[in-house]
C-alpha cells in the first residue's frame, strides 16, 4: 500500500489551487495542491500518515504531513507559519507554483486495523494526518470497528477543520469528541485537556488501535491514560517529526538511534519507540 | 591479474592517463588536485577522496528567483575522471557511504564517471588504523587497481576492467603475483581486526547509549566538526537555497551532527540539545547504529580525526569504552 519513496531530492511542481485560513489567529492555513504534470498528478498514491516535502524556490524545503486523504483529488496541507519556508508558504496567494517531494515515510498501516476499534486522539495542529486517516476509515466504515476521535485545542478558534468537524458530530457511525482548554463564550462542548477526556471517554483497549498526535506534553499525559484503559504498547501509534533534509534516509538528520524518521517512521508504534533513544 | 610497475615508469604512465582523462593526484600533503606535476605520495592526504562523491558544493536545482519560475535539474558531473594514489582506507570509505547513496542520482553519476587508483601505504602513519576497522589494504575493495609499493618497484593488482585498461598505458609488465600476496599474507597476520568490533556488534544498544561514561569522554569536544568533514565515512548534508541577485540555486553541502542547528526543530525545540547528546550520536552511529544496520563500522581507521581534533580527542578511548561497558 505505502508507495516507493522517491530516492532523488527533485522536487515536482504543483500549483496552490486553494488557501484556506483554517483559525482565528492566521497562523495555520491549508493548501491544496495539484502537481502540474497531470500523469504525476493521478499517479500521486499516498497512505494516511504520510508526508511530504514541500518547497518554496529561495526559502528551502520542510516536511509537511499530509492532511487530505488518498480518495481526494487535491493534495492538502495544513501548514502552521513557524520557519523560514513556512513562512515563505503562507505569503503566496492561490495560483501560486511551488515544490512537492513524496509522498515520503511509512503511513498508518490501515490494512492492519482491519476489523478492529480505532482511536483517534489529537491534540492541536497535529490533527492533520488523522483527518486524512478519518476520512479514509468512513470510506472503508465497513471493514473497521467503532471509530471514535477525541480531538482538541486551546481554544474553538484554533480547531481544524470546522465545517467536516460539525459534519462528522451528526454522524452515528462515530464518535467525536471535540474539547477545548478552558471556557469560552458560545462554546457548549467538553472542557479540558486532551488526557483527562481520554480518561472520561475510556476507550476500551480490547481488539483495538489507539492514534495518538499531538505536543509532547499532551502525549506523554495520554500514555498513561491509554493503558489504563488496556491499550498494550504495541496497540498505540505514534507519528514523529524530526528536523529533516532529505527525506529520503540519505542526509541522516532526522535519526532517533538507529531509527530514521523518513525512511522508517513517521509511524511508529509506542513499543518500538521504547526501544530507541529518547531523541525526538 | 598481477603487474609489475617500475617507479621510475610512475609519472609517465600518469601523464598517459592525463592525456586521455582528467586525472586527480594527491598534490600535497593537503588534498588531491587536477595533475599539473605535483605528487605527493609521503602518506595519506588530509582531505579524504569522499570529496569525489560527496563534493563541497553539489548543486541540485537552478531556478529564476522570480514566483513561480520553475526550476531547472542540474544535470550533475558526466566527465570522465580518474583519481591517483587513493589509499585503501579512503577507497573503503566510499564503499561504506555507498551503502547508503546507492540510490542517489548525484552519487550514482559521480561514480560511473570516475575511475580509482589505489595507492598501499609503505608504512602505517602513526594514528592509522585501517586493519583494526576490517579494511585489507591489498583487496583492492572500491578500487579500480591497486598498488603496493615494493622495493624498486609498484606490485599492481588489477581490480576491474575500467583498471586493466588504464593499466595498458603504461609499461607494466605481467608477474608479481607472489610478491604482492606475501605482502598481503604478511599484513594480515601483523595487523589484526580490532576485537572491540565483536563486543559492540553483541552489546545492547541502549546500555551503551545509556553508559555513563559519555559526559567525561564528550567534556573537551568543542562540537567544532572538524572530525566530520575530514571523515572518509561521514556522509550527511545540509540543503540550502541560495540566491544572488535573479538567479537561486539549491545545493547539497556537507554538515556535521556536531552543530547545534542539525537537530533543532523550526519549534526550537531540540532532540539533541547538549553538545554531550550530539557527541554521543556521532559515535553511536558509526559504531552502533550503522554497525548494527550494516554489519560494519562507518569508520576506516584513517586516524584523520585523531590527527586534527583541536581537543586532542583520541577515538580510541571511544571506542573502547562502548565495547567494554
Amino acid at each position: 500500500m505505502v508507495a516507493a519513496p522517491k530516492k532523488d531530492m527533485i522536487p515536482l511542481p504543483a500549483k496552490i489551487e486553494k488557501v484556506v485560513v483554517e483559525t482565528d489567529d492566521g497562523l495555520l492555513k491549508s493548501f491544496y495542491l495539484r502537481l502540474l504534470d497531470e500523469e504525476a498528478q493521478r499517479e500521486f498514491k499516498h497512505t494516511p500518515g504520510q508526508f511530504a516535502m514541500l518547497s518554496v524556490a529561495g526559502k528551502g524545503e520542510c516536511p509537511i504531513g499530509i492532511a487530505s486523504a488518498p480518495s481526494e483529488e487535491l493534495i492538502m496541507f495544513t501548514v502552521f507559519r513557524t520557519g523560514l519556508v513556512t513562512d515563505a508558504l503562507h505569503r503566496l496567494p492561490e495560483g501560486a507554483i511551488i515544490g512537492l517531494r513524496g509522498p515520503l515515510g511509512n503511513g498508518y498501516p490501515l490494512e492492519k486495523f482491519r476489523g478492529k476499534n480505532v482511536v483517534l486522539i489529537a491534540g492541536g495542529f497535529a490533527v492533520t494526518t488523522l483527518r486524512a486517516t478519518l476520512v479514509y476509515l468512513l470510506e472503508h466504515r465497513e471493514d473497521y470497528g467503532e471509530i471514535t476521535m477525541i480531538y482538541g485545542a486551546r481554544n474553538p478558534g484554533l480547531l481544524l477543520y470546522k465545517e467536516e468537524l460539525a459534519a462528522w458530530r451528526k454522524r452515528e457511525d462515530m464518535k467525536l469528541y471535540l474539547t477545548i482548554d478552558r471556557e469560552a463564550p458560545g462554546w457548549d462542548g467538553l472542557v479540558g485537556f486532551v488526557p483527562q477526556i481520554t480518561e472520561q471517554v475510556a476507550p476500551s483497549g480490547e481488539n483495538a488501535v489507539a492514534l495518538v498526535c499531538g505536543p509532547p506534553i499532551m502525549i506523554k499525559f495520554t500514555l498513561p491514560v491509554l493503558e489504563k484503559c488496556g491499550f498494550g504498547p504495541e496497540q498505540v501509534y505514534l507519528s514523529l517529526e524530526n528536523r529533516m533534509r532529505c527525506g529520503i534516509g540519505l542526509c541522516h538528520h532526522c535519526n532517533v538511534g538507529p531509527f530514521l524518521v523518513c525512511r522508517d517512521g513517521p509511524v511508529i508504534t509506542l513499543a518500538a519507540l521504547k526501544r530507541l533513544p529518547p531523541e525526538y | 591479474m598481477y603487474y609489475i610497475l617500475k617507479r621510475e615508469d610512475l609519472r609517465p604512465w600518469l601523464e598517459a592517463i592525463n592525456r586521455e582523462y582528467t586525472l586527480f593526484v594527491p598534490r600535497t600533503r593537503d588534498g588531491f588536485g587536477p595533475y599539473e606535476g605535483e605528487l605527493y605520495l609521503e602518506g595519506k592526504t588530509r582531505l579524504s577522496a569522499k570529496e569525489f562523491f560527496l563534493p563541497w558544493r553539489e548543486p541540485l536545482l537552478v531556478y529564476e528567483a522570480r514566483p513561480g519560475a520553475l526550476p531547472k535539474v542540474v544535470e550533475g558531473p558526466v566527465e570522465k575522471r580518474v583519481v591517483f594514489g587513493v589509499r585503501p582506507c579512503d577507497a573503503r570509505g566510499v564503499i561504506l557511504i555507498e551503502k547508503v547513496f546507492s540510490p542517489d542520482p548525484f552519487w550514482q553519476k559521480r561514480r560511473e564517471a570516475t575511475s580509482l587508483i589505489g595507492l598501499v601505504c609503505e608504512e602505517p602513519g602513526t594514528e592509522c588504523f585501517c586493519w583494526a576497522m576490517g579494511v585489507n589494504p591489498f583487496s583492492g575493495e572500491g578500487l579500480d587497481l591497486v598498488l603496493v609499493p615494493h622495493e624498486e618497484v609498484y606490485l599492481v593488482k588489477v581490480i576491474t576492467e575500467a583498471g586493466k585498461k588504464l593499466l595498458s598505458l603504461s609499461r607494466a609488465e605481467e608477474g608479481g603475483e607472489e610478491a604482492f600476496l606475501s605482502r598481503e599474507k604478511e599484513f594480515k597476520a601483523k595487523f589484526p581486526v580490532s576485537p572491540a568490533l565483536e563486543k559492540l556488534r553483541e552489546k545492547d544498544l541502549m546500555t551503551i547509549y545509556e553508559a555513563p561514561f559519555w559526559e567525561e569522554l564528550a567534556l573537551p569536544c568543542l562540537n567544532c566538526g572538524a572530525c566530520t568533514f575530514l571523515c572518509p565515512t561521514c556522509y550527511c548534508f545540509d540543503v540550502q537555497d541560495e540566491v544572488v541577485g535573479s538567479e537561486g540555486v539549491r545545493v547539497r553541502l556537507p554538515e556535521a551532527c556536531m552543530f547545534e542547528l542539525y537537530s533543532r526543530h523550526a519549534s526550537g525545540h531540540n532532540p539533541r540539545r547538549s553538545p554531550m547528546a550530539r557527541f554521543r550520536n556521532r559515535f553511536m552511529h558509526k559504531f552502533k547504529y550503522f554497525l548494527d544496520e550494516y554489519g560494519e563500522p562507518l569508520c576506516v581507521g584513517c586516524g584523520r580525526c585523531n590527527e586534527e581534533c583541536p581537543a586532542n580527542i583520541n577515538l580510541w578511548d571511544i571506542v573502547r569504552a562502548m565495547s567494554e561497558v
